[in-house]
């Protein structure tokens, strides 16, 4: 069965399969890089002190090197695919069983090592000590947004994830666990990355460019740099892997529900279909000039799609969403799926206020933010 | 909508409670968390930007995701087929 049939509604799944398909293309892009870092790291690049303006160089040099990001950007989508060849409880699942513990265990281990260098605790200071003087309206819009983009909503993979869920499985506790997972992850990863900087003298608002150009700096500096070095950049790579499979999973789930695809035959053809797509996301980094900053958009490939999926098509998505449940479908019809099999769930109220009311407020002022702002987040 | 057993068979399902969680998790988990959560908060002040994205991560991002959750498992299809066809 489904839910709104012969509507437009319709329209609210196809953006969501096609900003999966999106996110995927220029995602695996960065993934590769990390991929390509964990190498560099590994085999002795960063051994050394260098400075910034060396490291700056070597980052771009690396990034626009047409073949090697084209090469990184396959692998990453040729590993992606063969997990969810696999399967949902062979292939997503199994991987997902193995990845998460160790890229918890590796985050443990940075975490640990990162608070006991010389410094560290300006760095934790910095971290956890608010000043809100520094809050604007721009900080809530970051923080949303990147709320949404890490908690993979507005993309159709929870949505695809939650379709192969049984009964019996309490979907509001399931999420809460997720977020906490997701959020407990992202503060680690916090505790690893400032009182490093902190120690070593950095300036924490390093931007995008903070992982791959200012840490390799410190690398060649600190005690064991290059084992923490490379245990970062494959905690990223394993992040990101679990990431790109779900991403994958979204259109596959399409083909094999809709067209009867075998999943090898959808894999295969969507995983296509992102590696094409990513090609000039690969391609934007310095390797193509016109790529690098498009005509009249003033942005670089890459950057755009992060703008059209990662900002605008997620933000529209997990609006449109909370309209649905909260209107469309009703919050009592999808109260009663949650609740089937006598599954409690106390919060109901809460939940249909926020669904109702909160989330589309909150998602449509953000989006209405990097509209007039053209700020992304 | 026939062959209700044998579409379940070729969709496949979750093996177990914590295999879900692990992939969830996992998918939510990525280069947000690591690469970008990191610069975000060293550009937006720190720790004041934490705060507001936890209360941002519970009042928002939770009740969407148990909304897509929901939508997903009631029609154990695809986002498009979950809004497509009405039985």
């Amino acid at each position: 069965m489904a839910l709104a049939p012969g509507t437009w509604w319709r329209w609210v799944g196809v953006l969501g399969v096609v900003t999966g398909i999106g996110i995927l293309s220029f995602y695996s892009v960065v993934a590769g890089w990390t991929v390509g870092y964990f190498f560099k790291t590994l085999t002795g690049a960063f051994s050394h002190a260098i400075t910034g303006e060396e490291s700056a160089r070597i980052f771009s040099e690396f990034i626009g090197s047409p073949g090697i990001s084209i090469v990184l950007l396959f692998a990453f989508i040729a590993l992606t695919m063969y997990v969810v060849a696999g399967g949902i409880a062979d292939g997503i699942e199994r991987w997902s069983k193995v990845l998460m513990p160790v890229l918890f265990g590796i985050l443990i281990v940075l975490a640990v090592y990162a608070l006991t260098l010389e410094g560290a605790s300006k760095g934790l200071e910095f971290y956890l000590k608010p000043d809100l003087s520094k809050v604007r309206a721009g900080t809530f819009a970051k923080a949303l947004g990147q709320a949404l983009f890490s908690l993979s909503l507005g993309m159709g993979t929870m949505i695809t994830y939650g379709s192969y869920l049984s009964r019996k499985e309490n979907l509001a506790v399931s999420a809460g666990y997720v977020a906490l997972f997701d959020t407990v992850i992202a503060l680690l990863a916090g505790l690893v990355i400032f009182p490093t900087l902190f120690a070593m003298g950095l300036n924490p608002a390093g931007g995008a460019g903070l992982v791959f150009v200012v840490l390799p700096t410190i690398f060649g500096k600190m005690p064991l740099g290059t084992i923490f070095g490379s245990l970062f950049f494959l905690l990223l790579s394993l992040a990101a892997l679990t990431s790109t499979i779900s991403l994958l999973e979204v259109p596959v789930a399409y083909l094999v529900d809709e067209k009867r695809w075998p999943r090898r035959r959808a894999v295969l053809t969507m995983g296509t279909v992102a590696f094409v797509l990513g090609i000039p996301s690969a391609l934007s980094q310095g390797a193509v000039n016109v790529l690098s900053a498009l005509p009249k958009i003033g942005m670089g490939f890459l950057d755009l799609m992060n703008a059209l999926f990662g900002n605008y098509s997620l933000s529209i998505g997990s609006f449109l969403i909370a309209i649905f449940v909260g209107y469309r479908w009703g919050v009592k019809n999808a109260v009663g799926e949650i609740e089937h099999d006598g599954t409690p769930f106390p919060l109901a109220p809460q939940w249909a206020f926020l669904v109702k009311f909160i989330c589309p407020v909150a998602v449509a002022v953000i989006l209405g933010y990097i509209v007039v702002t053209g700020q992304y987040f | 909508m026939e062959g209700k057993s044998t579409d379940r068979v070729e969709r496949g399902t979750w093996g177990s409670r914590i295999g879900f969680l692990m992939a969830a998790a996992g998918s939510a988990i990525g280069l947000g968390n690591i690469w970008r959560f990191p610069y975000v908060t060293g550009q937006n002040g720190g720790a004041a930007f934490v705060l507001i994205y936890v209360a941002f991560v519970a009042l928002i991002g939770v009740p969407v995701m148990i909304a897509e959750f929901t939508i997903g498992r009631s029609t154990q299809k695809n986002p498009i087929g979950a809004f497509e066809a009405w039985r």
